[in-house]
């Protein structure tokens, strides 16, 4: 009899949860609050870049915009001068058509894992792009975009396998909502998507640290390259990272988008893309429902949202720890680094939270 | 707009298009008497005749068969579109039951399309016995006396080898009952010198099977005629008029039906005669280009055609007028299948919507399963399967060939046509009946399955593509198991303003935020009494 009833009480626990279902995503927050002529500023790379660009906040280099395929020997003349970059649909979606590139080889490009690509290949493959093939929304056309390709933070060095890793935060109303930092593995080629494949870790908005992993939908607690744990994991400049996606998040118009941030070694937080449909995910990376926070923040009128980013990452820190489920156990302190400050530590192997030295 | 007010809308208008429906629907069960569940005996038939001609500018005639009371079959209700032209029933007579209308004009010019509508009724067992006409009379010149006194006389090839056959019939069915069957067996045998000579010497043409057979079991003493008719089927729209020979046999005082070229008996209840000997099923003077069509239908809707017989009053009329039913038959056809996509489509919205079935295309599942109801759906599935499975191999050698995607996707399409081709040629050549039908919808069904799915497989893996692959072809068998029901069909065609309940159903399910079942597996981990947190 009692398994019987084990179903309706899962049924519940879900509800209880929060989990937020597609549908109720895609009806009560994007077409709620993200009106469809503002989608461009999202789904084309080439526009979100130049109102970042125009709000300061630091982007990858563009080093062509390829609209059609008569231009292809200027482009693989700028190839051939920068040796490494990242080729990609201005309007792509979910990391498709996505293609790395590490360095020139005699006969082409060489790509992350070393794999070379012809010249004929890499022509083919831009052609496919202009075609519209790997575009959101099926479109006839497409432009492509030849960019910097950003170097992984040391920090990163145990976690990121033949990728960039990146830090996903949920934005709603200009408030971080949830984030997660995806981690990109062999199984998912580099990629940091997590239905390739990459390791997907819940982060507590507060401290940036990861509090647990998952890679295709099951919890794992080491990475599965380098098994180094997931969890613990301080995201360095932490603050700088709430900060730019409370900015973003507010300045676009869209009410509920996704932020895509990554942290290069060089230049710090670097925005690599919005997003007007942001996957719900996120939710078991964090074993948490997004319902309670965004209802949080839906309840708020809008004089209590603060105008400035600083602001709003911190009304994020504090909705983030009102809400936390009872019995969720405190976020776990994030592990010593060589280089971190001089707190002492309590234990082998764990140090006091603190902030990772080395941020900006 | 106000979230309330929308959700307000939202309901307002579902429940409004439920009403609507719901009393469009109660008046025409109750007050039309409009059924509820498809007339699976069939007793109802409408058959619709449809002559073009041109005129030539002077008087025009046109006669045409049209049906009359059989043994089996009385016509309840006939009418004639347009009423034009003045016309006239011929017949029955005493001798001929059959009746013609003749339709005439003074002056006719230009192209003229006329339908005649006949309403029939199967007869129940007991009025048949009751209705039967006086027994027929055999004649011929060669009855039995008449011939022996000619052979006596003037004993010609032709009279010897008719005085033989039917002789020898005579005798076979002393053994055997059945002077007809033994007559037309020895008649269907052209190689028998006798029969050619029969033929040979007749004072008419006896060349023909129906002809031959009908001669001479007059001349045998038993009544018989040649009679043109149809055979009142539900498979075929389009009714071809065929011949068969009657016989009428003494000891049942029934008119039997039988095939001359074969000898088999014609026991379909269905058969329906409408001419009878010489006389043509249509025929003209003064026109040219006269084209002669009939359509079959079987009905159950008994109140559908009191509108078009001008019965009704008021608002029954309005309603009557409004069913599909007063279409012509053709375009009936096409109603029956097209009425039944909306309710696919919602069966689809609620599949993806709330059970989170994942597919390739919105509304291709629908489309697939409208060409299962061609092929069946057990020879579909495996078709289906088969060609996106040789179309998948095929498209991973275009990878190889590096095509821009446009001419890609054509040259799928030009594949797949070949592949459809190839399993019809070799299936038929095996034995089995494909029913591929290889109109539009299956061709750009399957090129745009094998394209999406080869994209997904190259970006997302095979798993991925699999799982949408198997949800597009589920969803398409579940949408097929409910077009395919006899009784939705029969619902829908006669009670159209149901749909406006589907409709109802697919506006609300826009607006559902619930989770989906897949959901409750994707987010299991959530369900699970361990305590929230790690």
């Amino acid at each position: 009899m009692k398994g019987l009833l084990e179903p309706f009480r899962r049924a519940r626990r879900m509800h209880a949860s929060g989990v937020l279902g597609i549908n109720a995503r895609n009806l009560d927050f994007v077409a709620a609050h993200n009106p469809r002529r503002l989608y461009p500023k999202v789904d084309d790379k080439t526009i979100t870049k130049k109102e970042a660009i125009a709000a300061g906040v630091t982007v990858p280099e563009t080093y062509a915009v390829m609209r059609h395929q008569g231009q292809w020997p200027q482009v693989r003349a700028i190839m051939e001068e920068k040796k490494s970059f990242v080729i990609k649909p201005a309007r792509g979606s979910g990391g498709g058509g996505i293609m790395v590139v590490t360095g020139l080889a005699k006969t082409g490009l060489r790509s992350s894992g070393g794999r070379i690509t012809p010249w004929a290949d890499v022509r083919h493959h831009i052609s496919n792009i202009l075609s519209g093939m790997f575009s959101m929304g099926g479109g006839a056309s497409d432009k492509v975009i030849i960019e910097e390709r950003l170097k992984v933070h040391p920090a990163f060095d145990n976690l990121a396998f033949g990728g960039v890793p990146d830090v996903r935060v949920i934005v709603f109303r200009g408030v971080p909502v949830m984030g997660m930092l995806r981690l990109p593995t062999a199984v998912s080629d580099g990629k940091a998507n997590l239905h390739m494949g990459g390791v997907g870790a819940g982060l507590d908005i507060a401290e940036g640290v990861t509090t647990r992993g998952v890679q295709f939908n099951e919890v794992i607690e080491l990475h599965p390259d380098f098994e180094t744990p997931v969890t613990g994991f301080q995201v360095p400049q932490w603050d700088a990272v709430l900060e730019m996606a409370a900015a973003l998040g507010g300045s676009t118009g869209l009410g509920y988008v996704g932020v895509d941030i990554v942290i290069d070694a060089v230049k710090g937080p670097t925005l690599l893309e919005l997003n007007a449909r942001p996957g719900i995910a996120i939710q078991t990376a964090n074993r948490r429902g997004l319902k309670p926070i965004l209802k949080a923040i839906a309840d708020l009128p809008r004089e209590a949202i603060p105008l400035d980013p600083k602001g709003r990452a911190e009304l994020a820190r504090q909705i983030w720890r009102d809400t936390a489920p009872e019995g969720e156990a405190p976020p776990i302190p994030p592990r010593s680094e060589e280089r971190s400050s001089s707190e002492t530590l309590a234990e082998p192997n764990r140090a006091e939270p603190g902030r990772e030295a080395g941020a900006a | 707009m106000n979230a309330l007010f929308r959700m307000g809308q939202v309901l307002f208008v579902a429940a409004a298009l439920v009403v609507l429906a719901l009393s469009v629907f109660a008046y025409k069960y109750t007050q039309l008497g409009f059924p509820l569940s498809p007339d699976h005996e069939k007793r109802n038939w409408l058959v619709e005749t449809r002559l073009t001609f041109t005129g030539t500018g002077g008087p025009a005639t046109v006669t045409s068969a049209v049906p009359h009371d059989t043994p089996r079959f009385t016509v309840l209700k006939e009418a004639r579109l347009p009423d034009t032209f003045g016309d006239v029933i011929e017949g029955p007579t005493r001798d001929n039951p059959a009746r013609f209308a003749v339709m005439t004009r003074r002056e006719l010019a230009g192209r003229s399309v006329v339908f005649h509508r006949s309403k029939l009724v199967e007869k129940d067992t007991s009025s048949r016995r009751r209705t039967q006409s006086p027994p027929p009379e055999a004649v011929s010149e060669f009855r039995k006396n008449a011939r022996e006194q000619a052979l006596a006389t003037d004993p010609t090839p032709f009279l010897i080898s008719l005085n033989d056959i039917v002789t020898e019939a005579y005798e076979e069915s002393v053994e055997r009952p059945g002077f007809a069957f033994a007559l037309q067996r020895l008649l269907a045998n052209t190689d028998d010198i006798r029969v050619q000579t029969l033929i040979e010497g007749a004072p008419v043409d006896l060349r023909e099977p129906a002809r031959r057979l009908v001669f001479s079991l007059n001349a045998g003493g038993y009544p018989a005629r040649r009679v043109t008719g149809l055979m009142l089927s539900t498979q075929e729209r389009q009714a071809e008029p065929i011949q068969w020979v009657d016989f009428w046999r003494r000891d049942t005082n029934t008119w039997q039906a039988i095939d001359p070229v074969s000898g088999e008996v014609i026991e379909d209840e269905r058969l329906l005669p409408l001419a009878y000997d010489e006389d043509p099923l249509f025929s003209g003077a003064g026109v040219r280009n006269l084209e002669h069509r009939i359509s079959v239908q079987h009905f159950d809707d008994t109140g559908a055609y009191s509108a078009l017989w001008g019965e009704d009053r008021g608002m029954a009329r309005i309603v009557s007028a409004l069913s599909l039913f007063n279409l012509p038959i053709d375009e009936q056809m096409v109603f029956r299948v097209l009425l039944l996509v909306p309710l696919g489509a919602a069966v689809i919205a609620f599949l993806r919507q709330v059970v989170g079935l994942q597919t390739f295309g919105t509304f291709m599942p629908v489309l697939i399963a409208l060409s299962f109801r061609e092929s069946g759906l057990v020879t579909g599935v495996a078709l289906f399967v088969l060609i996106v499975a040789i179309g998948l191999m095929l498209r991973a050698y275009f990878n190889q060939l590096k095509l821009l995607v446009v001419p890609r996707l054509a040259s799928v399409m030009i594949m797949v046509t070949f592949v459809m081709m190839g399993l019809s040629l070799i299936s038929s050549a095996a034995g089995f009946q494909t029913g591929l039908s290889l109109s539009l919808f299956p061709l750009v069904i399957l090129t745009m399955t094998i394209e999406r799915m080869s994209l997904n497989w190259d970006e997302f893996g095979a798993r991925s593509a699999l799982i949408k692959g198997a949800g597009s072809l589920g969803a398409a068998v579940l949408a097929y198991l409910l077009i395919s029901n006899d009784r939705i069909e029969h619902l829908v065609f006669t009670f159209p303003e149901l749909l406006l309940i589907a409709l109802a159903f697919t506006i609300l399910l826009g607006r559902y935020n619930g989770y989906k079942l897949t959901e409750y597996m994707r987010f299991r981990m959530f369900g699970r009494d361990e305590g929230l947190g790690l």
